[in-house]
């Protein structure tokens, strides 16, 4: 059986408080006293909320994002920044691009992971916003006002040491 | 014929004097870091106490350490057991060194689950301040002296911050070794405790002086005991813990709270760190301390300095770790904690 | 008292005390802007200038610096919906004013709450200074277990669309914030043997995730377009100058907010996070059309502004009548006071009370001129809302993810924080309430812990308390107001 996403989300939140309760009862009486204590009611309520959510919806099957999503297209096409047979094309393809900036948002933090936050965001920045097909003068312009903006608050500035990656620990030869 | 054996005397004894010293004391090899870089793990996020102090510190070092680099890695998390994990795990070719709470030593005792490191095994470099342990309690309590303190029949309600810290451990520990009703109330962060003692909701607390002066200097307490192994300038008329008539147990058990609080500000090397290399960092870290500009500095950082080095340090830890194992058990019991 | 009121002015005004003061008062304003910085780092870098200052010198120096950090903590969490903590209630509404067109508005209106903030702070500040040992002592765990329920209260204030949601939501954030050792028992909570969630979760990168991170995620779904769903010309009335108005045209709220603000600073059980977040929960509830929270009522982003303000103002109270520190940003400011030559105590609130009222009014000095400051390129700054999402995105994720990072220094960070963006997605396309999710985390675990102190140090026998009473009843009439008014507007 196919569930409406809000239905998943409850689902989850059932998992979550079960957890909550199931790991709670592991520690003494006291560690363990107000997290049932919460946890208890808050399971009873997900479960009411995920039966709530199998009902059968009165408008025929919208999804929690599209119906956010159509609300905002609505609003851009009222005020003519975007025409009609775009918000067609675009109302379709609402799950392909929920997927594909989760991936992006990933890839950055892979990114951050193996070089740091000194090149994965100028990387980054210049990659996305190639993807979304920027001239490369206002790319470059952005990856380098970025990386200066980072480098001369965060780093030099307060002084802090930013993450330095895989690759930049192993250049340096340090552990 | 008197003279052969004479000379040949001589000989073996030159070789063994020679065998001895190049095992004990390994000539500095500052040339090994020409050009190297040297990470020191500071067990706190940016901006804390050990991050002044390891900041400052390894300013010097490098100025000490001619042809190195010394950068600072914040390795936070767990209560420093994550920076002191790091630096003991770290590969002991003398290019990394860290510092971590001293309080770590409770949570070794206990077995805490995470814990990788024996601070006994650490190869130590020094440390740069003492953080005198205080009992004090609020100007409005009726206990004038220790004495009136241990002689107590009624328990005695200290602020202590969770379960399983080390203010927490310390209470329950000073406790035993001054055999007082001392009863531990858990749950006082930060500087709740010192409103709770003026509330009267809490007789008195156990803390470090330097995080108290300010309650101190506001005339809200009376200190009735200094926990330390040295008198503090600022404390010539409270007693020290030693100075009291103590059962060998209570003795042994102050001389742990004390000696935590004699090594504060540790920076220690991995186990097994190459002689040589661990030389020349120690030899480095004492021209550092005693570097007039790294005082004036420290003065302007608003941090004291009362260092100590190399093997001293070294001794002092290995008196505070190594208990007979009734006091372990003791201890054990006596700070347990469920996991 | 008053020549003491005046001297205080003469040793703000001095030459030396203000012109310093105005160096670091844009320090302050930058260290607020950047998500996770603050000003315990402000404080680092500038401390070591300070030696050999005379006493009201170093004071102006460093508390120019220190009044401000909040002032400038909404401009991203309006802009990007990326706050730096406390901030995060500037979010609920903030963001969503700039989604109108109105960021110019919101900022406006944050920036004005957060001068009027610091200033009556500075004043409750002074006020309570010859009655600040019997105030301050009168709240004890007690008190601080009862106010945490009045605002969890708040929990299901926030909920507009539905109670269950709301009062899961508050439940998910509390549970969140039991991750970690407990202070009652010493037992790992729900940490799965993970050395990093051994202190806990940290509230920076939860609200940078639900908040920034899931907007994010919005934004490239919607692939065209700005933040703004408006264009620049459509918006009328939408400026930083009507936002200035707004602060005054709501003036009562925004004092009570100060006010509140400035207490619960005073009386450092609960916390700075708690502060903007109960005063943002008190907006709602004493609004007469509450539905248009969450979606850019400008009342929204005055009460937490006022509060964050105000409440430095009313930590100085402790720190100054009794040595004992509010925060750890106020232990710091603390120790370099006292190497200065500052004793706190007695001494300070009678013999040198001229000192008190001179970091009365460089606080308030500070706070104005902060905020004019600020009010001079914020105009500008709203613009912002109106570019393009090719370049707001990389813009908005590299300052989530660095600001998140700094919480800790630990990689993990932002792994909580990926994990809280998806959560934070979810409940806000499936209409949980954020608001109460990250008001369940705050109050959380202090909660816990005050009630079973309470039970440690007093038996049952706490409730009985004239102050605990009192705030009880003030418990049951929100409640019982609530669902009056939920009646009341279904029926309509």
């Amino acid at each position: 059986m196919k569930l409406k996403p809000k239905a998943y989300f409850s689902l989850f939140l059932i998992i979550f408080f079960g957890a909550v309760i199931i790991g709670a009862m592991r520690y003494n009486a006291k560690a363990r006293l107000i997290p049932l204590v919460v946890g208890l009611p808050c399971l009873a309520m997900a479960i009411s909320q995920f039966i709530l959510d199998l009902s059968k919806e009165r408008k025929k099957g919208i999804s929690g994002e599209e119906e956010l999503f159509k609300g905002v297209m609505e609003k851009l096409i009222h005020q003519e920044i975007i025409t009609e047979e775009k918000r067609e094309k675009k109302t379709s393809g609402v799950r392909k691009r929920f997927f594909m900036i989760v991936f992006w948002i990933l890839f950055l933090v892979a990114c951050l992971y193996v070089f740091g936050f000194s090149i994965a965001i100028p990387l980054f920045t210049i990659l996305f916003m190639r993807y979304k097909r920027e001239k490369w003068v206002l790319t470059l312009s952005t990856a380098a006002g970025l990386w200066i903006l980072i480098y001369i608050a965060f780093a030099v500035a307060a002084g802090i040491e930013l993450y330095r990656g895989l690759i930049i620990d192993l250049l340096m030869g340090v552990q | 014929m008197r003279t052969k054996k004479g000379f040949c005397f001589a000989i073996i004894v030159a070789l063994f004097l020679s065998l001895v010293t190049t095992l004990n004391a390994a000539n500095p090899d500052f040339d090994y870091y020409k050009g190297k870089t040297i990470t020191y793990i500071v067990a706190t996020k940016p901006g804390g106490g050990y991050d002044v102090y390891g900041r400052l510190i390894s300013k010097y070092l490098q100025k000490y350490i001619p042809g190195s680099l010394v950068i600072v890695k914040n390795v936070a998390g767990a209560g420093h057991i994550i920076g002191a994990n790091e630096t003991y795990m770290a590969k002991p070719d003398g290019r990394t060194i860290g510092t971590y709470n001293t309080g770590l030593i409770y949570a070794q005792l206990v077995g805490l689950q995470g814990i990788r490191f024996d601070l006994a095994k650490y190869r130590y470099i020094g440390k740069a301040n003492s953080e005198h342990r205080v009992l004090l309690v609020s100007i409005n309590s009726p206990y004038k002296s220790i004495k009136d303190l241990i002689e107590s029949k009624e328990p005695i309600k200290m602020a202590s911050s969770g379960v399983g810290t080390a203010a927490y451990n310390e209470t329950i520990i000073v406790a035993a070794g001054l055999g007082a009703n001392l009863k531990p109330i858990p749950g006082y962060s930060g500087r709740e405790g010192e409103m709770g003692m003026m509330r009267g909701e809490v007789t008195g607390t156990i803390g470090s002086y330097a995080g108290l002066i300010g309650f101190i200097k506001a005339k809200e307490c009376r200190i009735l005991l200094q926990i330390a192994n040295r008198k503090h300038k600022d404390m010539p008329d409270v007693p020290l813990a030693k100075e009291l008539n103590l059962s060998d147990k209570g003795r042994k058990f102050m001389a742990i709270v004390a000696g935590n609080g004699d090594l504060g500000r540790l920076t220690a090397a991995p186990p097994n760190t190459q002689p040589g290399r661990l030389e020349a960092l120690r030899e480095a870290y004492k021209k550092a301390l005693n570097d007039p500009a790294l005082l004036k500095d420290a003065e302007k950082m608003m941090v004291d300095i009362d260092p100590a080095f190399g093997d001293e340090v070294e001794e002092m830890m290995k008196e505070v770790m190594h208990q007979p194992e009734e006091n372990v058990t003791m201890l054990r019991s006596v700070i347990k904690v469920e996991q | 008292m008053f020549e003491a009121l005046i001297h205080g002015l003469y040793l703000a005004l001095s030459w030396k005390a203000f012109s310093l003061m105005m160096l670091t008062i844009p320090i302050g304003l930058t260290l607020g802007i950047l998500p996770g910085v603050g000003g315990k780092v402000g404080l680092a870098i500038l401390i070591p200038f300070c030696y050999g200052m005379p006493p009201e010198v170093g004071f102006a120096f460093l508390l120019g610096m220190h009044a401000v950090v909040h002032t400038g903590s909404p401009i991203p969490a309006i802009l990007f919906n990326t706050p730096d903590g406390p901030a995060a209630a500037t979010c609920v509404d903030g963001y969503p004013m700039a989604q109108k067109g109105e960021a110019g508005r919101a900022m406006g209106a944050a920036l004005a709450a957060s001068g009027v903030g610091g200033v009556v702070g500075a004043i409750c500040m002074a006020l309570t200074i010859p009655v600040v040992k019997p105030v301050v002592l009168a709240f004890g765990p007690p008190e601080f277990f009862t106010m945490t329920l009045v605002g969890l209260t708040f929990v299901a204030v926030m909920a507009s669309e539905s109670l269950i949601k709301g009062l899961m939501a508050g439940g998910m954030g509390m549970i969140i914030s039991f991750v970690g050792m407990d202070p009652q028992t010493g037992v790992v909570r729900f940490a799965f043997n993970q050395l990093y969630l051994f202190d806990g979760i940290n509230i920076v990168n939860v609200v940078i995730g639900i908040f920034a991170i899931a907007e994010v995620i919005d934004l490239g779904i919607q692939e065209a377009g700005a933040i703004a769903h408006t264009r620049p010309e459509d918006v009328k009335g939408a400026g930083v100058w009507q936002g200035i108005k707004d602060t005054f045209i709501h003036w009562k709220l925004t004092v009570r907010a100060s006010v509140i603000g400035s207490i619960i600073g005073m009386v450092p059980g609960l916390g700075g996070d708690a502060a903007s977040w109960i005063c943002y929960g008190h907006a709602v509830q004493s609004s007469k059309t509450p539905e248009r929270f969450g979606k850019g009522a400008v009342e929204g982003v005055l009460a937490p502004e006022a509060a964050n303000n105000s409440k430095e103002g009313g930590g100085l109270i402790p720190t100054l009548a009794f040595g004992i520190p509010a925060g750890s940003g106020m232990a710091v400011l603390l120790g370099a006071f006292m190497v200065l030559g500052l004793v706190p105590g007695q001494e300070m609130l009678t013999k040198h009370l001229d000192v008190v009222f001179s970091m009365v009014w460089v606080l308030a000095f500070a706070n104005v001129i902060g905020v004019l400051i600020s009010l001079a390129f914020v105009g500008q700054l709203a613009k912002i809302s109106f570019i393009k999402t090719s370049i707001i995105i990389p813009l908005i994720l590299s300052f989530a993810l660095l600001g998140s990072y700094l919480a800790t220094s630990n990689f993990g960070d932002i792994f909580v924080t990926l994990a809280m963006g998806g959560v934070g997605y979810g409940m806000k396309a499936f209409k949980f309430p954020r608001g109460s999710f990250v008001l369940g985390m705050v109050l959380g675990k202090l909660s816990e812990n005050y009630l079973h102190l309470s039970m440690n140090l007093y038996g049952t026998k706490f409730l009985l308390r004239p102050i605990t009473l009192l705030l009880i009843a003030i418990v049951i009439t929100s409640i019982v107001y609530q669902i009056i008014r939920k009646r009341k507007m279904v029926t309509r």
